[in-house]
């Protein structure tokens, strides 16, 4: 798969953040918003379902020993994500 | 193929984001004057309706499948784009349906349809929902198109809605302006494929610039034409389609967030929260899924056993008032034997599959299904299926004719495919007549560990069934080429009650497809399982000097032993010797194709015992049987254990296969589920009868 950087900020620079936080690494009830997408194709679905840079994003819970994610976006719906799906969303907090 | 409507009658079309309430506004404003048809080449329902405006004039409605965007990731998906893009009748008006307390993430495609260039009406649904203010004037002014609140629910607004297509129709508005401007990188590569496309606006010539691969409509030179610039210009499809979404959205949230008032945690929002923490509770879950399973399985079982012997009582004395009136001959034994009982057996599944859809209905319409999807899902990949596929395998317990019906909204073509595939494994309720019968051979009374002997061998029986599917399932997987990416991102919508009408429809749709679809294979293979059954080289003028010895109780026909079927189950016999069975068994195998249970009516004809509801009899024959030779027991323990073995594995059941056909567009399907069933069956059973025996 292509790894391209879609980011919410343009001066961000891909590679800079080696560390960088996703979205299957929050706990359930922590939130955090989205940064960037790691995957074009991901992306593509994703934000055409509503699920844009900025959003905010919640964990709500954890199911099949961490391989499904449901997360609560702008406090306004649910999504189901698999965690090879969830991987590819770039979080930050505030 | 798909139906078009009248010439001259206009074509509206009814488009919106899955969860919309699209499918409820359908069936509201066409009632029951509606047609489920097929989109070339995959199978996604088509559905299409008369809409009366006024006295006079009458459109034709389609629902187009619930899409999020025109930049379509799996095959079913692409009947939207299809359908504005390359389809022979291009829509008069489209209706876009929007559930107003999701609004901001379902207007994407609102805008992208709008650019299309065709006449667009706004409906804003659920605007009866409590804690929402919507200033649906802001929404016009912005959009510059007609915005119309509905309630699906209440039929708030329909009235208005009919008003404003019926003006719409006919005042088209004037060329509207584009509402995404193309990036110069996209006007370039528009304007030098551009001329050669059909589509009338630019961003229809975008949309066959990203997905010119796979749209027929654009010829081959053209398509290499594409391909040349999209590679001159470095034209990044992915990229260009993310910059789009990006824009739309920047332009119109700002709008929705100053028109649209949602009280917090409003509509249902607290409600379905509460549910879902013992619904979706990872082990809770699990159990509350088997359960809900278990009670429709106990009403498959319970409910439609009173229909389905009403209907076969009622066909028999059909069939012997025809006997009574007709004089006896073959055009007789062809209405009773063969028609009637053809049609017999297809009405019989009717039941089944009203009640299992009746259920997968309420269960879809109230949004447990996708719950039910997310959980199942991890599991069912490893093996190559679909969380969906769950719903398949569990009613494939009942029978596997709903259950492959039900596999249709699976949009990866892989996963569905296996999930028909492997469904039939799961022992169904026509076994059970051919395992209680037999099993007593195998297994003698008595109890193990405070076990009933035989209800455990039933259990072992039924298990081997689910292991064989779930194997199957992952040997596909691997064999199996797909290029559709397999995704979950699953929207969990609010919980909602279900609407009774959308449940009716659901029902006479899947019933009236099983009857048209599978209908005519079902009554074309048992026509000839009748002809063969009942006639013999003899009734054809061979072999006249030839007798028979073994007297039929229905005087005056051709034994079984000495039909087609008799002769082909004796002819098979060197085949099936291995697997420890007889020439009888043959003709049993032969004619219970048709659909399991038909064995123990076969045995009663073999063993001349008239009726073939007493089992007793049919048993006690069996049991006396034995090798003219040899003297030994023909149902022994290695020959009892081989057959039941074979009817575990078999795919005995011509209705499946044509159901498989309908639903898979071809019998390479049906044939290869045939093959690798059948195949297995006789493999285990040569391996039982010779390990046993």
């Amino acid at each position: 798969m292509k790894r391209l950087i879609l980011a919410a900020d343009p001066d961000f620079l891909p590679g800079m953040n080696l560390t960088a936080r996703k979205a299957s690494d929050l706990l359930p009830n922590q939130s955090a918003h989205i940064l960037r997408f790691e995957d074009m194709i991901i992306a593509g679905k994703l934000m055409a379902m509503g699920i844009l840079p900025e959003a905010h994003i919640e964990m709500v819970r954890r199911n099949a020993l961490g391989q499904t994610l449901i997360y609560r976006i702008n406090s306004r719906f649910k999504i189901a994500l698999r965690r090879d799906e969830a991987i590819t969303i770039i979080i930050h907090e505030g | 193929m798909s139906k078009t409507p009248f010439s001259g009658e206009k074509l509206v079309i009814l488009a919106g984001n899955p969860n919309s309430g699209k499918s409820t506004l359908f069936n509201l404003l066409t009632g029951l004057n509606q047609h489920v048809g097929n989109y070339p080449g995959v199978t996604v329902d088509k559905k299409t309706g008369k809409l009366k405006l006024s006295s006079e004039q009458e459109v034709t409605l389609l629902d187009l499948p619930g899409a999020y965007s025109m930049y379509p990731t799996s095959k079913d998906e692409r009947v939207v784009v299809r359908q504005f893009l390359s389809s022979e009748q291009k829509p008069d008006l489209v209706v876009y349906v929007a559930d107003v307390s999701q609004l901001e993430k379902q207007i994407l495609l609102l805008t992208q349809i709008k650019d299309l260039g065709y006449p667009v009406i706004l409906a804003l649904n659920m605007v009866d929902m409590q804690g929402i203010t919507i200033h649906a004037d802001q929404l016009a002014d912005h959009f510059n198109i007609p915005v119309v609140p509905i309630s699906g629910k209440t039929g708030l607004g329909i009235m208005a809605l009919k008003l404003q297509i019926a003006q719409l129709l006919d005042n088209p508005s004037e060329h509207q302006e584009a509402y995404y401007k193309l990036s110069a990188e996209e006007k370039d590569i528009t304007e030098t494929v551009g001329a050669d496309l059909p589509s009338p606006s630019k961003y229809g010539k975008l949309l066959s610039v990203h997905h010119y691969d796979w749209l027929e409509h654009i010829h081959a030179d053209q398509k290499s034409k594409i391909k040349q610039s999209i590679q001159e210009q470095g034209f990044n499809s992915l990229q260009g389609q993310i910059s789009e979404t990006l824009s739309r959205y920047s332009k119109f949230t700002p709008v929705i967030r100053k028109s649209l008032h949602l009280d917090a945690g409003g509509a249902g929002m607290k409600i379905t929260d509460k549910i879902d923490r013992w619904i979706m509770h990872p082990v809770f879950g699990v159990f509350f899924f088997f359960l809900i399973m278990l009670l429709i399985f106990q009403a498959i079982f319970a409910w439609a056993t009173v229909p389905m012997d009403f209907i076969e009582a009622t066909m028999a004395t059909f069939s012997s008032g025809v006997r009574n009136v007709l004089s006896e001959g073959w055009v007789t034994d062809l209405l009773c034997d063969g028609l009637i009982a053809g049609l017999t057996g297809i009405i019989v599944f009717i039941p089944q599959i009203a009640i299992l859809f009746f259920f997968i209905g309420i269960l879809e319409e109230i949004g447990y299904m996708a719950r039910a999807v997310s959980m199942f899902d991890v599991s069912l990949r490893k093996i190559g299926l679909n969380g969906r596929s769950i719903v398949a395998l569990v009613s494939g317990g009942a029978c596997a004719i709903p259950a492959i019906m039900s596999t249709r909204n699976i949009s990866n073509w892989k996963e569905r495919l296996i999930t028909i595939l492997v469904t039939p494994f799961i022992s169904c309720s026509a076994r059970i007549p051919v395992y209680a019968i037999l099993i007593g051979f195998a297994v003698p009374q008595g109890r193990i560990w405070g076990f009933e002997q035989q209800g455990l061998a039933l259990m072992g029986l039924y298990s081997i069934g689910i292991v064989a599917a779930l194997s199957a399932a992952f040997i596909l997987k691997k064999i199996i080429k797909s290029t559709d990416r397999s995704f979950l991102m699953m929207e969990l919508p609010i919980y909602r009650p279900p609407v009774a009408k959308n449940l009716l429809f659901l029902v006479y749709e899947k019933t009236k497809a099983f009857v048209l679809g599978a209908g005519k294979i079902i009554l074309m293979i048992s026509l000839v399982l009748w002809f063969l059954a009942s006639y013999g080289p003899e009734d054809l003028g061979f072999n006249k000097s030839s007798s028979t010895e073994m007297i039929d109780t229905k005087v005056g026909r051709t034994p079984i032993e000495s039909s087609f079927a008799g002769i082909l189950g004796k002819s098979i016999e060197p085949v099936i010797k291995p697997l420890g069975f007889d020439w009888k068994m043959g003709i049993a195998i032969i004619t219970s194709f048709a659909a399991r249970e038909v064995f123990v009516g076969t045995m009663a004809t073999i063993y001349s015992i008239e009726d073939d509801s007493d089992v007793t009899s049919i048993r006690t024959k069996m049991a006396e049987d034995k090798d003219p030779q040899t003297g030994a027991m023909i149902y022994n323990v290695a020959t009892t254990w081989s057959l039941l073995i074979f009817y575990v594995f078999a795919m005995q059941c011509m209705s499946t296969l044509a159901v498989v056909k309908r639903e898979t567009k071809s019998w390479k399907w049906p044939a290869i589920q045939f093959a690798m069933m059948t195949g297995l069956a006789y493999l285990s059973s040569f391996l039982v009868y010779q390990v046993l025996s």
